[in-house]
């Protein structure tokens, strides 16, 4: 921290002369801290020594064995959670502070292998035969109740990811929109309801002042699924597409007031972003309808295209504002 | 030189230098808001999430007005795309600095968009106009950026001036200068430890303070390209790629390279510490990784699971002793986090980052393991 300039904040008055006392004593004794630094060693360390180990069984399975496998895996896990019961602190419906570093990772670590056990199970003797939904469900249950009864966001977000898995679709943001052709019927109207039913929950959470911090990753799953599905509706159903946009209008309304409410910036951004590829499509569907009058249409695409992103610079700029000033 | 209003700049130093004092306790909050009402900021600096989205629909409109443009002007003037560009480039820059000196845009992603849109414009133009070679080339890219950097302190174009200025000297010594080219790699670094060194003095200038985080940028580069020039996978591969010094392929004078591959990130981390430099320690701590991929790239004793497994090992080892060590403060080094204000945030965007690379397990048929992730990165910012 600059001295000088906090010197002369304190002659023009601004600052008080205890204040200007312990910053000239914070900057004499500067504590440097490496917390990122080893927290981003102890990631990578996990990381690639789970890797590591995973690729030894796998080239060694015929040594080892299946059985062998199974029990060591379901022993390391039953270690992680024996330690996370033993060392939790008690259950509150507000946020629980970790009682140590480790134990994030070591509950970490038991969700993870809990899931290898039961992939192995499925995997390896085809335990839940086709019922493949149970073989999601279960992992499902037990990371819902790790991540509420431990409190972990970590963990939170598998057991979302799993709840979609389980649906019918793998959501991890990128995921999202890299893995999944959202080109059937049925897996649209799953995306809905996965995504209604997410925003459900991150309205629960706070309203219920039940986990409230877990509403954020909650609304920013449920948000993504809900726009992503109703985009890919659009595209889908081309009959009825316009039936689609009036949806995702409202869609967009109610996420802009939603945004509005909670003073996000992040969700301003993803609902205006989402909403304008929606009347993009809308626009560009229409002035197809009305080709065959030559380079007509393509200049009012282009001049479309002008208009629309420089009106929603200034509705980001206005609402920016708006925001700032609530 | 610099197009933002320069008071503005200094009250926001003055601002963000406050806040880091109140988040610490140093200042109450009285304190803190009579300091804003005295420095008022004109600036129009949103949030991170709305300077993404106005970066993304400023370059919608940008490029659409070009098509339009070359749209009108096409059947006219077969040939004049690249004067097109050029004026364009043109009209781009007035209206960059119009955003920046009438509107007041300031980091708003509306200027950072204009200015590299402009800046790829014009050097686009130009390249295509001249039809020279590389060195030219990368002269031209240093002035505009250079040019770029002094107007508007942006930190992409302070690298992009950077590494323009190693490719003038690169290209110098290998087409124009009847030299050697075994001292290329000794070139670079004295190079790139020069600016350094001149950077870091700058660095100092109260007149300068408006460009105090390009210059950290480019020390950051520096640090990194100083390394790269004397890395002997980089030595090695640019040699046989470009000049075919040997004909098997091999290195002369290898070992001086080893050894440089080795030692300076060990001499980084080491004046890290000592210096309790943060800038030093973190880019020591890459480029061990990237000492070890360069190793194991000629050297490829064990199989990669068990390399895997043993580093893995050693890094829990080390982190866990580590933590325990610095338990209780020592030498001035601490493991507790000191900007607690930013935990929970932090602790969002770590949420996502496992979703991101430990959450597909459920569906084997994806081959894809650490995935990027085009909105992954959600989650930070004051009042998400």
């Amino acid at each position: 921290m600059n001295t000088q300039l906090f010197e002369q904040l304190h002659t023009e008055g601004l600052i008080a002369d205890s204040s200007f006392e312990k910053i000239k004593e914070h900057s004499g004794k500067k504590l440097f801290s490496l917390h990122w630094e080893i927290k981003t060693l102890l990631y990578l360390g996990v990381l690639l020594l789970s890797g590591g180990l995973g690729i030894l069984i796998y080239k060694n399975i015929d040594s080892i064995g299946h059985q062998a496998i199974l029990i060591f895996i379901a022993l390391a896990c039953a270690a992680c959670f024996f330690y996370c019961f033993k060392t939790k602190l008690s259950f509150s419906t507000a946020k629980v502070e970790e009682p140590n570093v480790y134990f994030d990772y070591i509950l970490l670590l038991g969700c993870l292998t809990f899931i290898s056990f039961i992939a192995y199970l499925q995997f390896q003797y085809n335990v839940f035969g086709t019922r493949y939904g149970l073989a999601t469900f279960f992992p499902m249950l037990v990371l819902f109740f790790s991540a509420y009864f431990f409190d972990h966001l970590g963990v939170l977000s598998l057991a979302i990811t799993n709840l979609a898995a389980w649906i019918g679709i793998t959501v991890t943001p990128s995921a999202l929109l890299r893995a999944n052709d959202f080109n059937s019927n049925t897996i649209i109207y799953a995306g809905l309801f996965l995504g209604a039913l997410l925003i459900a929950f991150a309205y629960a959470s706070k309203k219920r002042k039940f986990k409230q911090h877990f509403e954020f990753t909650y609304a920013n799953f449920g948000t993504h699924v809900l726009f992503v599905s109703c985009l890919s509706g659009m595209f889908h159903f081309k009959s009825i597409y316009l039936v689609w946009f009036l949806f995702l209008t409202a869609l967009a309304f109610f996420s802009y007031t939603r945004s509005m409410q909670n003073k996000s910036f992040y969700f301003l951004v993803v609902t205006t972003l989402y909403i304008y590829v929606g009347i993009s499509y809308v626009v560009i569907r229409l002035l197809e309808s009305i080709s065959g009058y030559d380079m007509g249409p393509i200049y009012f695409g282009l001049l479309y295209f002008i208009a629309s992103a420089t009106g929603l610079v200034l509705f980001l700029i206005r609402s920016n504002r708006k925001l700032k000033a609530l | 030189m610099i197009s933002y209003n320069k008071t503005s700049l200094h009250n926001e130093r003055v601002r963000e230098q406050s806040t880091t004092a109140f988040e610490n306790n140093f200042i109450s909050k009285e304190e803190l808001l009579a300091i804003k009402n005295k420095y008022s900021v004109q600036f129009y600096t949103p949030n991170i999430f709305i300077r993404i989205g106005l970066f993304i629909l400023t370059l919608i409109v940008v490029s659409f007005s070009f098509s339009l443009f070359s749209l009108l002007f096409m059947n006219s003037l077969e040939n004049a795309m690249n004067g097109l560009m050029l004026f364009f480039s043109l009209l781009t820059y007035a209206a960059l600095e119009f955003m920046a000196q009438t509107q007041h845009h300031y980091k708003s992603g509306v200027d950072d968009a204009l200015l590299w849109n402009f800046a790829g414009m014009l050097f686009g133009s130009i390249c295509l106009l001249l039809n020279a070679g590389a060195l030219t080339n990368c002269l031209l890219a240093f002035f505009i950026s250079l040019y770029c950097s002094f107007r508007f302190a942006d930190r992409i174009m302070s690298t992009a001036a950077f590494l323009s200025f190693l490719g003038i000297l690169f290209f110098l010594f290998t087409d124009h200068l009847g030299i050697s080219k075994a001292i290329i790699p000794f070139v670079l670094m004295a190079a790139s430890a020069a600016v350094y060194l001149l950077v870091k003095t700058l660095e100092k200038k109260e007149s300068l303070k408006n460009y105090s985080h390009c210059f950290t940028i480019i020390i950051i580069v520096s640090l990194l390209s100083f390394y790269a020039a004397g890395n002997y996978y980089v030595v090695r591969e640019v040699n046989n790629a470009m000049f075919h010094l040997t004909s098997d392929g091999s290195l002369p004078f290898g070992w001086l390279f080893w050894i440089l591959t080795v030692l300076v990130p060990i001499l980084y981390i080491a004046r890290g510490i000592q210096k309790k430099d943060a800038i030093f320690l973190r880019v020591g701590l890459l480029l061990i990784a990237a000492m070890i991929f360069t190793v194991r790239h000629y050297y490829h004793l064990i199989p990669h699971e068990v390399f895997m497994t043993i580093t893995g090992f050693i890094l829990l080892v080390v982190s866990y002793t580590l933590i325990k060590y610095l338990q209780q403060p020592k030498f001035g080094f601490t493991y507790a986090d000191l900007d607690k204000e930013h935990a929970f945030e932090k602790l969002q965007i770590e949420s996502l980052i496992i979703a991101e690379t430990l959450g597909q397990q459920s569906t084997p048929a994806e081959t894809t393991k650490f995935g990027g992730g085009s909105f992954g990165g959600g989650g930070a910012g004051g009042e998400f």
